[in-house]
C-alpha cells in the first residue's frame, strides 16, 4: 500500500471528496495551458454514484474497466462508451486504441451499434496498432494531447504492459493534458496499477420492453477501487437517447452502496425467463 | 570494359573472338542491361545532390540542369571536378562536360576535348565533332557519310531545306537543340519539389540525433519560405546522401497543410524511431536535404502567441505522428457505408476529413427509433456456436459460446439479411437470419443462423457475430 493512501484514512471520505474536488478545480483553472475545460469530472448522472466518486469520474486520470468474465465484455464496452459519451464535449474527439490481437479475438467497436447506443460516431477516431506496447505509447501521447475528450484503450486479459510503472506514466500523462483515460481490460484479475478507479462490470437481466423485446440495457457496476472516495455497487441502465445512466425504478433494485446478492441468484423471478 | 582492357588494345564493339585471340586470358561477363539501368538510376539519385533537376539519358548518360546551382559548389568547373572525383571514389569513371544546351553538353562529354564552353563558343566547338555527337541514329549517320557529310561543321552552313528533305527533320531538330536555337527539355527523374532546403556537412553525420537536429534546422528554413507564400506541406521527404554514394529517402505525410518547424521535426523523429532497420549511416551522410513534395495553400496562422496550443491543431499534430509511426492506414475515422451486410457497413476514412465531420456533426443526434439493432462490437469473423432452436426457423433456446452455456431469456428477430451475390468469392453467400438475444444473466448477443432451412441447407450453422451492451 503506498503511503499517501495511509494518510487518507485520517479524513472521513465525505469530507475529503469535496476538498479534493476544490483542489482539482483550482489546479485546472490556474495551471498554464489547462484552460480547455472547466469541467474536472465526468458525471455519471446518477447522484448517488457521483457522490461516491466525489463529483464524478475525474478527468486528468485513468480509470480501469474490467468485465467480470469475457462473456460480459459487451456490458463493459457499453459502460466505457457510455462514459465516453458523457465525457464528450462539442468538437472534441474520442480516440479508441486497439491492437491486432484484441480485435481478432473479441471484435472491434461497430459504428452502427455505437450510433444506436447514442454515441456521436463522427467524433470517433480509431487507432489500430500491432502490439500491446504500442497501445500504451499511443494512449500516453493521446492523454497528453488536449484534443480528445476521452481516450479508450483496450488490453488483453494477460498483459505485462499494464504494470504499476506503465500505468503511473499514463496517469501522469493524463494529469498533464487533463485527459480522460479509460482502460478496458479483458479480465477480472485485479493487478495493482495507478488507475484512479476500477470497475468490475457484469450484465444484468433487463426489464424488457413493454412492446416485447429486449428493452434498455441493464448492467451491474462494481466499483472496487476508488482513490477519492468509497467503493460501491450499482445496477444501472443506459438510456441511449438521453445519453445517461439511470438506476431503474424497479423495487428489486437496492439503493447504492449496498452489497447485493450475486447476479446468478437474482433475476430468477423474472417473468420472461419462463420463455425458455 | 575497364581501363586495364583498354590499355591492352581492346576496343568497344570488338568481336569477342578477336579479343580472345589477342588476349586469351581476359575475363568475359555477359552484359546485364537491367543492372546497368539500376546503376544509372543510382548514379542519377546520387547526383541529385548537385541539383534537384536530374534527367537520365539511357543507356549511359545523366543530364543535370545546374542553372543557379554551380555557385554553391564554387563555380561550374569546381562542381564538375568535385562530381568526377566523388564518382571516381565510388569506382565510376565519368566523362563530363558543361555547355549551354543539353545537346552540346551530351556531344562534348562523348566526343569533345573541352569540358566547359561558353555559349558563344558553341558553334566552333561543335564543328569538328562527328555527326554521332548530335545523337542521330546510325542509319542517318551512314546515309550522310555516303554523301561525304561526316562532321557537324559539314552541315552547319548548308541550306536547311534539302537536308531536311533528304535525311528527315530530326537532323535539323537535333542540330537546333545542340546549338540552342530550340529548347530541349530535360525530363527529370523525379518531380522537382516546390521547396528544398539542404545542408552540406563538412564532417559526415553518423548520429541520428545530429541528423534529426539538422532536419529541424532545415524545417525552420522551409517554414519561413512557406509562410511567405502562404503554403503548408502535405508531404515531406528527407534525402540523406551517404559518402559512398548510397541515397536514403524517408517520407512523411500530414493530414493538413503543415508549416510548423517543430511539428515537422517531431514527425521525422517518429519516422526514424519507427524504422524497421537501421538507416545504416556507414561512413556518414554528407548532404542532408529536406524537401516539400506537395504543398498546399493554407490559412493556418503560423505563430502561436499563447502558450498551450489550441485543440484541433494539437489533435492534427498527434494524428500525424500516429500515422507516421503506425502507418496512415492504421489511424482512421470510421464512416458509414451504403451496405446492408453488417461487415461492409463501415468503411475507413481519413481521420481529419473536416468537411465530412462538420456535416455529420450538424445532424446529430439522428437516433432513429426504428433503426435496426446493431451490436456495439462486431467480430472480425463470426464465431460458430452450437445452438438449439425449438423450431427450425425460430430463435435459439440455448447456445454455447466459448465453452460457456447460455440460456436465452429474450430474443428479438429474425432480421433476414441476404448476401450480395457479387461478393460470393468468400463462399459466404447463404442468407442469414439475425437474432438479438439476451441470456438469463442479461448478456446480449447478436446471433445468426446461416442458410434458409430447407431451400438452402438442411443443417444451418449458428454464429455469434457481435456483442451488445
Amino acid at each position: 500500500m503506498p503511503r499517501p493512501m495511509a494518510a487518507e484514512g485520517r479524513l472521513p471520505p465525505e469530507q475529503a471528496a469535496p476538498l479534493r474536488q476544490t483542489i482539482a478545480a483550482i489546479e485546472a483553472a490556474c495551471l498554464p495551458g489547462k484552460t480547455r475545460s472547466a469541467r474536472v469530472h465526468v458525471e455519471t448522472g446518477i447522484p448517488l454514484m457521483d457522490q461516491a466518486l466525489g463529483g464524478g469520474l475525474s478527468r486528468g486520470a485513468i480509470h480501469e474497466i474490467l468485465p467480470r468474465t469475457v462473456q460480459d465484455l459487451g456490458a463493459a464496452a457499453g459502460f466505457a462508451f457510455g462514459l465516453a459519451s458523457r465525457a464528450q464535449e462539442r468538437s472534441a474527439h474520442v480516440l479508441y486504441i486497439q491492437h491486432d490481437f484484441t480485435s481478432a479475438e473479441t471484435g472491434r467497436p461497430y459504428l452502427p451499434g455505437l450510433k444506436v447506443s447514442g454515441f456521436d460516431t463522427s467524433a470517433l477516431i480509431y487507432l489500430h496498432v500491432p502490439r500491446a506496447e504500442d497501445v500504451l505509447w499511443a494512449m500516453n501521447e493521446a492523454l497528453k494531447c488536449r484534443g480528445f475528450s476521452a481516450v479508450i484503450a483496450e488490453f488483453p486479459a494477460h498483459t505485462r504492459a499494464l504494470d504499476l510503472t506503465c500505468t503511473r506514466r499514463l496517469a501522469l500523462a493524463a494529469q498533464e493534458g487533463l485527459g480522460f483515460g479509460l482502460i478496458l481490460r479483458h479480465a477480472a484479475t485485479i493487478e495493482p496499477n495507478a488507475a484512479t478507479t476500477r470497475w468490475l462490470i457484469s450484465a444484468r437481466p433487463s426489464r424488457g420492453s413493454p412492446f416485447g423485446g429486449l428493452g434498455t440495457p441493464h448492467i451491474h457496476l462494481d466499483l472496487v477501487k476508488n482513490r477519492f472516495g468509497s467503493s460501491g455497487q450499482w445496477n444501472v441502465e443506459w438510456h441511449a437517447r438521453e445519453r445517461k445512466f439511470e438506476i431503474p425504478p424497479s423495487p428489486a433494485t437496492l439503493p447504492g452502496n449496498l452489497v447485493q446478492p450475486p447476479p446468478h441468484r437474482q433475476g430468477r423471478t423474472h417473468p420472461r425467463a419462463a420463455v425458455a | 570494359m575497364n581501363a586495364e582492357a583498354m590499355r591492352l588494345g581492346l576496343r568497344h564493339m570488338m568481336p569477342l573472338a578477336d579479343a580472345r585471340a589477342m588476349h586469351p586470358s581476359i575475363a568475359v561477363e555477359p552484359a546485364d542491361d537491367a543492372a546497368d539501368a539500376r546503376l544509372l538510376e543510382a548514379i542519377g539519385d546520387w547526383l541529385s545532390r548537385y541539383t534537384p533537376l536530374v534527367g537520365l539519358t539511357p543507356p549511359d548518360g545523366v543530364m543535370l540542369d545546374i542553372t543557379g546551382c554551380a555557385h554553391l559548389f564554387g563555380g561550374e568547373d569546381a562542381m564538375r571536378r568535385d562530381a568526377v572525383r566523388r564518382l571516381h571514389d565510388q569506382g565510376i569513371t565519368a566523362r563530363t562536360a558543361i555547355a549551354g544546351t543539353p545537346g552540346a553538353a551530351w556531344a562534348l562529354a562523348r566526343y569533345g576535348e573541352r569540358r566547359n564552353i561558353a555559349d558563344d563558343e558553341m558553334q566552333e566547338t561543335l564543328q569538328p565533332l562527328p555527326l554521332a555527337a548530335l545523337q542521330l541514329t546510325p542509319d542517318i549517320i551512314e546515309a550522310m557519310g555516303r554523301v561525304g557529310l561526316k562532321k557537324v561543321g559539314d552541315i552547319l552552313d548548308r541550306p536547311r531545306a534539302p537536308l531536311a528533305a533528304r535525311f528527315g527533320s530530326i537532323l535539323l531538330q537535333r542540330l537546333d537543340f545542340a546549338l540552342g536555337k530550340a529548347d530541349e527539355p530535360i525530363t527529370p527523374r523525379l518531380p522537382v519539389p516546390p521547396y528544398i532546403a539542404e545542408r552540406n556537412l563538412m564532417e559526415p553525420a553518423t548520429h541520428e540525433t545530429f541528423i534529426l537536429e539538422t532536419i529541424g534546422h532545415l524545417a525552420a528554413d522551409l517554414s519561413r519560405r512557406m509562410e511567405e507564400r502562404g503554403e503548408g506541406a502535405r508531404a515531406l521527404q528527407v534525402t540523406l546522401f551517404r559518402v559512398d554514394g548510397a541515397v536514403r529517402r524517408l517520407s512523411v505525410a500530414t493530414s493538413r497543410p503543415q508549416r510548423d518547424a517543430a511539428a515537422m521535426h517531431r514527425l521525422f523523429r517518429e519516422r526514424f524511431s519507427s524504422l524497421a532497420e537501421d538507416i545504416d549511416p556507414g561512413c556518414g551522410f554528407d548532404v542532408i536535404r529536406l524537401a516539400v513534395i506537395t504543398a498546399e495553400k493554407t490559412q493556418i496562422p503560423q505563430s502561436n502567441l499563447i502558450d498551450g496550443a489550441t485543440g484541433p491543431d494539437d489533435l492534427a499534430d498527434l494524428i500525424d505522428r500516429l500515422g507516421v509511426r503506425f502507418g496512415p492506414r492504421r489511424v482512421q475515422r470510421l464512416a458509414f457505408a451504403e451496405s446492408h451486410i453488417p461487415e461492409y457497413a463501415v468503411i475507413q476514412a481519413p481521420p481529419l476529413a473536416s468537411d465530412l465531420s462538420t456535416q455529420q456533426r450538424t445532424n446529430v443526434p439522428a437516433l432513429d427509433t426504428i433503426a435496426p439493432a446493431r451490436p456495439l462490437r462486431l467480430f472480425e469473423r463470426p464465431e460458430p456456436i452450437d445452438a438449439i432452436a425449438e423450431v427450425p426457423d425460430g430463435p435459439p433456446v440455448r447456445f454455447r459460446w466459448r465453452r460457456v452455456p447460455h440460456e436465452v431469456a429474450h430474443a428479438e428477430g429474425p432480421e433476414r439479411i441476404a448476401m450480395e451475390w457479387w461478393r460470393d468469392e468468400t463462399g459466404r453467400s447463404l442468407t442469414r437470419d439475425y437474432f438479438r438475444v439476451e441470456d438469463r444473466d442479461g448478456r446480449r448477443f447478436w446471433l445468426y443462423r446461416e442458410g434458409l432451412f430447407g431451400s438452402e441447407t438442411s443443417r444451418p450453422q449458428w454464429y455469434v457475430h457481435g456483442l451488445f451492451t
